[in-house]
């Protein structure tokens, strides 16, 4: 014994200890393989684990055929139970939601044999019509796999050991990304440097073949990072993988690692796509007009905005003058001016009264750009946009706070 | 000798090695900065909203299609930045801003608009009144360059503040950065201006001062020289900063 390290020392007194302590769980080898063939039958068809329990059945039959005895880890024990009592309840709901869709489509007068989810959410919400500003707490009726959240399975075998290498971190996926992370930079380094010594300086051809960028798309979201990794992945996690990934893909080489990059990236639409332009109409003169609406703090106009016209502009059936400031006056004609419209087209603005100048001046020059849209062409409507002409300007006033004089000021404050 | 070659290209290689990876460094400091600190007070917007683009000659240069501008939402300009897309300047609008009491923009906006005619003005009078080619060339007749110039020539390059160290205060020069500088600047304009005879009208008093310092003269420059030279006679204590 005293030739021994003191490491082999340590983990000879472990096993023994082991030994000693599992001699309760000693069971037969055919017991097992029922109980684990249990497991493997009741995770059915829709198994949503990422891994598998891998103790493969071929290991236990040979154990099974020379007839020896297998010490089940008492956490392995736990879990077969866990997973059996999650698998068991899970067959309930499964048959419960099933009926209950039956029940559902002959409530409704339809089929029960082709009711599908829609058809379930469309009852629900006749049924059971709900106010609830909160979506999530409104009555639903939805498959059981889509409510209950996703279970790891095993992620150790028979006997204890864990399969991955970071399963004591807690949460080895996530880790596992990181240290993936971690190494593809350091290869990008080493890319990088073979790279300067072999080209000095010599354009990188590659590079410019290549059309990685990172504005068409944006960063996986943290839940869609916890579904992904299933696992709980605390929001100062989350930031740590952006932070991570940023610098990867700030890499000068980063196109090399344009698929990794890819799978924690959304791709997201072109701004300019996705805006609605409104109708060129007609009136009775036979002039062309368009109308559209705008918005701001609690004042909304309507705006109808004519072309050809000769400047004129009618707001409330009064001019210009409505509005007693210059500034007012200025930022209605803003658009105009950046279309360069300026007196090519009349405005026929309607507002309600409600609100200061400041509100009925944004909500009119909202909707003065929504309507000019309808006259200009794809570029200009996106110089509108870039210049934030037509966004809804969401800033409000902001609520007083109990204990507070106002929204942010305080009290003056006495020691007495 | 060729020994001794060898060893100072290696010296320079990994010294190039080190700045490049200084450099790499300090990109990455910004980038995850970025992230990682939380704003305390709470935007409307979602965060996905960048700012918008005012100036109608970025506009009319076009965005490279890969703009992150491109694929995000804007937010919507304020009232009073969205005003003509010829004039927008955000350092008059700061000045602007800076100027105003109680709210009273209105007033402030109507100061700066006679401030501008009385600077016109007085070059035109000057360009008038000069009597050769080369003198009318020297004369600057655009208001909103002389107004920037005056400000530029006020701003502050170094600053003291206050450290406490072992129980004895010391006046430490420090730089400037650049906003602080633009504050400074604009502030001693203004105040200046404020400390002369009330009977006279701002914008009257502001196209003077700022015509000083203009040409590195008046009240501002006095101070921001006053700033310089407390700094060189601290300079000893530069060290505590």
């Amino acid at each position: 014994m005293a030739s021994l390290s003191p490491w082999t020392r340590y983990s000879l007194c472990r096993s023994l200890r082991y030994c000693r302590s599992s001699a309760s769980s000693v069971l037969f080898s055919r017991d097992l393989l029922r109980n684990q063939n249990g497991i493997a039958g009741s995770g059915s068809s829709r198994d949503n684990c990422t891994e598998a329990p891998s103790p493969s059945s071929s290991d236990g039959k040979q154990k099974a055929s020379s007839g020896k005895a297998v010490t089940i880890s008492r956490a392995m024990r736990a879990y077969m139970e866990r997973a059996k009592a999650h698998d068991d309840m899970m067959k309930a709901e499964v048959a419960d939601y099933e009926i209950g869709k039956r029940h559902l489509a002959n409530i409704m007068g339809e089929d029960p044999d082709s009711f599908t989810q829609d058809d379930v959410n469309r009852a629900i919400e006749y049924l059971l019509p709900s106010g609830l500003f909160e979506k999530r707490a409104r009555p639903m009726m939805k498959d059981p796999y889509e409510i209950f959240p996703k279970k790891k399975a095993a992620q150790f075998g028979l006997d204890g050991r864990p399969y991955h290498w970071l399963y004591f971190t807690t949460s080895p996926n996530y880790y596992a990304l990181l240290y993936d992370i971690a190494w593809k930079m350091e290869d990008l380094k080493a890319e990088e440097d073979r790279l300067a010594e072999e080209k000095d300086g010599k354009p990188d051809r590659e590079k410019e073949s290549s059309d990685f960028t990172l504005a068409r798309s944006e960063w996986i979201t943290h839940q869609r990072l916890k579904d992904l990794l299933v696992e709980n992945v605390p929001e100062k996690e989350y930031r740590h993988f952006l932070v991570l990934m940023e610098r990867l893909a700030a890499h000068p080489l980063a196109y090399k690692m344009e698929e990794f990059i890819a799978t924690y990236r959304e791709p997201i639409a072109m701004q300019s796509q996705t805006l609605e332009v409104p109708q060129i109409e007609v009136d009775s003169d036979g002039r062309s007009f368009a109308t559209a609406s705008g918005k701001r703090k609690k004042c909304a106009a309507t705006v109808r905005v004519f072309k050809p016209g000769s400047g004129k502009v009618v707001i409330n059936g009064e001019d210009l003058q409505y509005f007693s400031n210059f500034v007012y006056r200025e930022s209605l004609l803003f658009p105009l001016s950046l279309t360069g419209l300026v007196g090519e087209v009349d405005i026929e603005a309607e507002v309600q009264a409600q609100g200061g100048p400041t509100a009925q001046a944004g909500a009119i020059r909202l909707a003065v750009s929504r309507a000019v849209t309808a006259f200009v062409d794809e570029s200009i409507r996106e110089d509108l946009r870039l210049a934030g002409m037509l966004t809804e300007d969401p800033r409000t006033k902001e609520r007083k706070k109990p204990g507070q004089e106002k929204a942010r000021k305080k009290f003056t404050w006495k020691k007495r | 000798m060729a020994a001794s070659l060898s060893t100072v290209k290696g010296l320079c290689a990994t010294a190039s090695k080190v700045l490049a990876a200084t450099q790499c460094s300090n990109l990455f400091a910004d980038h995850i900065a970025k992230i990682s600190v939380q704003p305390v007070r709470q935007s409307m917007y979602n965060p996905k909203y960048v700012e918008p683009i005012i100036d109608k000659a970025t506009l009319e240069k076009g965005l490279d299609p890969d703009d992150l501008r491109r694929h995000r939402p804007i937010k919507a300009p304020t009232t009073d930045i969205s005003i003509s897309p010829l004039f927008y300047d955000p350092e008059i609008l700061k000045f602007t801003n800076m100027m105003m009491k109680a709210g009273n923009k209105e007033r402030v906006r109507e100061v700066m608009r006679k401030l501008f005619e009385n600077l016109k003005h007085m070059q035109v009078e000057k360009y008038n009144k000069a009597t050769s080619e080369s003198e009318k060339a020297e004369i600057e007749c655009n208001p909103v360059v002389i107004f920037k110039q005056g400000v530029e020539n006020c701003k502050p390059l170094l600053l003291v503040t206050r450290v406490v160290k072992g129980g004895v205060a010391y006046r430490v020069p420090v730089c400037a950065r650049p906003n602080e500088q633009r504050f400074r600047a604009m502030k001693w304009i203004i105040e200046s201006c404020r400390d002369k005879e009330r009977r006279i009208p701002m914008e009257q008093k502001l196209a003077w001062e700022i015509m000083d310092a203009y040409n590195n003269q008046g009240k501002a420059i006095r101070r921001k020289q006053e700033i310089h030279r407390i700094c060189e006679s601290n300079r000893a204590f530069a060290h505590l900063r």
